[in-house]
């Protein structure tokens, strides 16, 4: 496949015509392995196996892998973008700061061709979390980003103006956005950061022409709903449950997959009794109404604020003998879970890194919770730690080998309970944690099967990771570590065959695609974006 | 120029919003109407064809969704009765020929010294390498805004200063 600018064709000049540009219908995401070349959503197919079928780039010659351009930020902070690429150009979003920038590259040379900058209130808040962004999504002739203020914006593909701006929730109570949209048929579905400021979570829908909602999903019930019997007195009003990491998609079944994080207060649950729905949870909603259509819960409860916030891996594949619609997660909270996708039965769980919390899964599901496990005055010593055995950055799938892949983290914490005490747009956590000394703690990347989340081989990291995981049609699975390094391991063994030496952290979501014909692989280390490829 | 580190948040946020506020028109009494001039921009003079404001239209050339806080009424006008007097800066057409004899032609959107990359009359972004063009033809000067100095009358042209004027974006 050739990038588009590979055979440019003679132009006449024409005035005041309205020009025809490429659009990236909804019909080229669903087929998205047509053009293997493109990236057109965050994690290449609605599927959110993070997989390229490109198979330029193999073991045997991974060895000649070199950076072909960079891009550097101009914003402080870390890049965490899982960009876009779609007819020769990528679409990237930067760190908010003061400004919070969406730039347009040119895919051959890393050139700019637009940007898109927008000032970010002085009393922006950012309860929790960072300020990031981790990407855009496409849809026709726009690009559609999340920002800091909790506002989502559509932007001309062809020069980054604003086509329309709503806001989305006020930044006032601490509502959010660093997720990146998911772009599906007319509609642009986005979710909401939110959980340590005690907001009511949601996820929502609006129409990718205008910019009207079309529905919003309440991650907490209301009284009455279903549901609400979960929660007690008021407390359902600052239920958290945000919906901070873009959800998969299956158009066949007609299905929206979307993880919910911790219920708030974080690590005080006395002033919510109960299993606290839908918090830590994934939802299948219909995407045409937003109503639910089954629901699974990883951790009721949740006191060590384990969000569910993940990309769900959709696979299909055989599973004990037939054909099974599969979603595949694995969790911060330490277990890998497979679900049937249409009706979210529960069907494997096991742990995938060290965890002190729960005896087991039972029948169903649901975790048999150790006693005492519970954060306290004086402080519970539990793995894993705050940030999970795994978080934001995307696990991968690979048809090739047919196992999952996953950055998987080492560590402990010490979980402490207090007062908590809501106060809108003010952190509302009910205690805190604290971890143990650095050398107690490391990280791997692991191949699990699907079947039996048993574990088929990992490739130690020295601390735990904060890297997604790429596979690819040449055999190869790429991912960072914090001291710098990308690397390429061979899919089936675990093998390290290729590492580059970026200068900083890895802490984003790598991707392949073509340019001139030729595979490239990008992946974001601090505050620059690296482009690799063979020649 | 050195970082601020003398500066708190709040004064850099002053001095920016100063610094922004130099670059802006105020905002003058114009002879026309802006609401007929609206109906040109929208229909007869076809400007939507070129250009975005409030998010409706093409981007083939500059967005004007705040263009009356940019440029003065003298200035519009010129750019609508002469367009080629009155050009962004850096603004440049470029019409390029491959050493293999594939030619591009449209808008210089970025430039190094090894690579140039243009969005083409079809809103298409291309990129090239220096080495494989046989010709670049800078064409300084030019632009592909038609005049509207024969396509409308004086009271016409009065009424889309107007409009323009009036376009001032987020205040």
């Amino acid at each position: 496949m050739k990038a588009a600018y590979a055979r440019p064709i003679a132009l006449a000049l024409a005035l005041s015509s309205t020009t025809v540009a490429a659009q990236v219908s909804y019909r080229r995401i669903v087929a998205a392995d047509r053009e293997p070349g493109s990236w057109l959503s965050h994690s290449r197919t609605y599927g959110g196996q993070r997989f390229s079928p490109l198979a330029e780039i193999t073991a045997q010659n991974v060895s000649r892998l070199k950076p072909v351009w960079m891009f550097q930020a101009e914003a402080p902070g870390t890049l965490q973008t899982s960009p876009l690429v779609a007819d020769g150009v990528m679409y990237l979003t930067e760190p908010g700061s003061q400004i919070q920038a969406v730039k347009a590259l040119d895919l051959r040379a890393g050139r700019l061709l637009w940007k898109y900058e927008r000032a970010l209130p002085k009393e922006l808040l950012t309860l929790g979390f960072g300020r990031t962004n981790r990407g855009p999504a496409i849809l026709d002739d726009m690009l559609y980003v999340g920002t800091l203020d909790a506002h989502l914006v559509a932007l001309d593909i062809r020069s980054g103006a604003v086509r329309w701006d709503v806001e989305v929730a006020s930044n006032k109570t601490g509502h959010s956005i660093t997720a990146a949209p998911l772009a599906i048929d007319g509609k642009v579905v986005i979710g909401i950061s939110g959980g340590e400021a005690g907001i009511r979570g949601f996820l929502d829908a609006y129409d990718a022409r205008t910019g009207a909602r079309l529905w919003r999903h309440w991650t907490v019930p209301a009284p009455g709903e279903t549901g609400s019997e979960t929660w007690s007195g008021e407390s359902w009003k600052t239920g958290g449950a945000p919906t901070w990491v873009t959800g998969s998609y299956d158009p066949d079944l007609r299905l929206l997959y979307w993880g919910t994080g911790n219920p708030a207060p974080d690590w005080n649950g006395d002033v919510r009794p109960g299993d606290n729905l839908y918090s830590n949870s994934l939802l299948a909603l219909d995407p045409e109404t937003g109503e639910r259509r089954w629901h699974f819960q990883f951790t009721p409860h949740d006191t060590h604020d384990w969000d569910s916030n993940h990309v769900p891996v959709l696979i299909d594949a055989p599973f004990r003998g037939s054909a099974r619609k599969l979603l595949a997660v694995a969790n911060r909270n330490a277990f890998f879970y497979v679900l049937d996708r249409a009706t979210g039965e529960f069907l494997h769980g096991s742990p995938y890194a060290k965890q002190t919390w729960a005896q087991s899964l039972d029948a169903r599901g649901r975790p048999l919770v150790r006693p005492e496990t519970e954060p306290s005055v004086e402080g519970t010593l539990l793995w894993p730690s705050l940030n999970g055995a795994t978080l934001w950055f995307s696990p991968s799938f690979s048809p090739r080998t047919g196992l999952f892949y996953v950055a998987a983290r080492e560590k402990a914490s010490i979980y402490f309970k207090g007062e908590a005490k809501y106060v809108p747009g003010t952190l509302f956590m009910g205690g805190g944690e604290r971890d143990l000394p650095v050398d107690e703690e490391s990280g791997a990347i692991r191949a699990l099967e699907i079947e039996t989340g048993r574990l088929r081989w990992e490739f130690p990291l020295l601390s735990p990771p904060w890297s997604g995981v790429l596979s690819t049609a040449g055999g190869l699975l790429f991912a960072g570590t914090n001291e710098g390094a990308f690397f390429a391991l061979d899919d089936a063994t675990g093998k390290p065959i290729w590492h580059f030496q970026t200068g900083r952290a890895v802490s984003s979501d790598p991707i392949s695609f073509l340019a001139d014909g030729k595979q490239r692989v990008a992946v974001a280390a601090g505050r620059t974006l690296v482009v690799f490829g063979l020649d | 120029m050195p970082a601020v580190w003398m500066l708190s948040d709040t004064e850099t946020w002053r001095v920016a919003g100063h610094v922004r506020s130099l670059g802006r028109i105020e905002a003058e009494v114009v002879p026309g109407d802006v609401s007929r001039g609206r109906a040109f921009y929208e229909g007869k003079a076809g400007c939507a064809a070129c250009h975005i404001v409030a998010g409706r239209g093409t981007a083939v050339g500059p967005e004007l969704t705040d263009v009356g806080s940019r440029r003065g009424a003298a200035q519009l006008r010129e750019s609508l009765t002469d367009p080629e007097a009155a050009l962004p800066e850096r603004f440049l057409l470029v019409r390029l020929r491959t050493r293999d004899g594939r030619e591009a032609h449209g808008q210089r959107v970025n430039e190094d010294v090894f690579t140039i990359q243009v969005r083409g009359d079809d809103g298409q972004f291309r990129s090239f390498r220096k080495d494989e063009l046989a010709d670049i033809d800078r064409q300084k000067g030019r632009s592909s805004m038609p005049s509207y100095r024969q396509l409308l009358g004086p009271a016409e042209l009065d009424d889309l200063v107007a409009y323009l004027s009036s376009l001032r974006g987020q205040q």
